[in-house]
């Protein structure tokens, strides 16, 4: 009886393991694109390309990997002033997008992260309220 | 008997070959020659003197003789101004070293877009303000010309940036005619509006 039970665990780890991998956990969330297309590609592009030097482009953004943490509340309460890139110094004028629930933000994060060659981490639904909870 | 057959066989292959030729040779013209003028669907003629964003007066009458095409827009719009703008870019692409073109963009937010702000923003989109006015000025000027051009740019607290108006390019003829109008949002559209400018400059 003991034996059968030792020989059972290594299937239920095993079936465990399947469904963690099965399970949306918001960890691995590529992005949803709809939020980007209905609220950011008409300034950033439908694949993040930018206008010229009116709206800097979001695909192959350094910027975006590199301030992870802070992107929920730039998105949520838009920017007004300079911000600095890996290029220049640039005065910028982008609108908030504070009606956004937690699950949308992340999803929109991970996004701009996950997609045109950004290489960038996913975050989860519960690292992106904490970040809105600590917006400047 | 046998050559005069060879003769006529040789003679059905040449006239075919030839009749494609002539075809082919003819083909284009003929669409050119069944294509309808552009309607003349009203003239426009704006009474006031705006401010563009090098700081000079435009007015009616540097476009007379010219072809050109008009937008209503305004620099912090979040919704379809930057997808107006990218369009209108490919005209001005098309034809920035044809001085018989220009472009006009008026902002609906005189009180933001002041000439510096419009600076930035040509500086930003990296044109050129001897091909593409970006114009600022009195507002109930603006709305009015709005009006003349026949379209919708008014105030909504409720629109996202605060304005509403239309996505509509305006096409106008040498003799200030409008002759067209053109979804500023729609790729094919715009495609249609550049090959447009091109029947009104064969119009000479």
């Amino acid at each position: 009886m003991r034996g059968e039970r030792l020989q059972a665990w290594p299937a239920a780890l095993l079936i465990m393991a399947a469904a963690a991998l099965l399970v949306p956990g918001c960890s691995s969330d590529q992005g949803d694109p709809t939020i980007y297309r209905k609220h950011c590609a008409s300034c950033h592009g439908r694949e993040g390309q930018g206008l010229r030097a009116l709206y800097p482009p979001l695909a192959g953004s350094a910027y975006l990997g590199e301030r992870l943490a802070e992107l929920p509340c730039l998105i949520a309460n838009g920017i007004r002033g300079t911000i600095v890139t890996e290029k220049k110094t640039k005065n910028i004028r982008m609108p908030g997008f504070s009606n956004l629930t937690n699950e949308q933000m992340s999803s929109l994060v991970n996004y701009l992260q996950l997609n045109w060659g950004n290489a960038g981490e996913s975050v989860s639904t519960q690292t992106v309220a904490q970040w809105l909870r600590s917006c400047p | 008997m046998k050559i005069f057959r060879q003769t006529a066989r040789c003679s059905v292959t040449q006239c075919v070959l030839l009749s494609l030729l002539i075809l082919l040779l003819i083909q284009p013209g003929c669409n050119q020659s069944t294509r309808e003028p552009l309607p003349i669907i009203a003239p426009i003629d704006v009474p006031y003197t705006f401010t563009n964003q090098d700081n000079r007066p435009v007015n009616q009458k540097m476009f007379d003789g010219k072809i050109y095409v008009a937008d209503f827009f305004f620099t912090s719009c979040p919704t379809i101004c930057p997808i107006m703008k990218s369009q209108m870019l490919r005209v001005y692409e098309k034809f920035k070293d044809d001085e018989r073109i220009l472009l006009l963009s008026h902002s609906i937010d005189p009180e933001h877009d002041t000439v510096e702000v419009l600076k930035e923003y040509a500086s930003g989109l990296g044109i050129d303000a001897k091909r593409w006015h970006l114009v600022t000025g009195a507002k109930e000027e603006i709305y009015d010309t709005a009006y003349l051009y026949k379209l919708a740019a008014m105030e909504d607290k409720n629109a996202p940036g605060g304005f509403i108006h239309s996505g509509s390019f305006t096409l106008v003829d040498p003799e200030g005619r409008i002759r067209g109008y053109y979804k500023g949002t729609e790729e094919e559209a715009v495609d249609r509006l550049i090959d447009d400018i091109g029947r009104l400059i064969d119009e000479g």
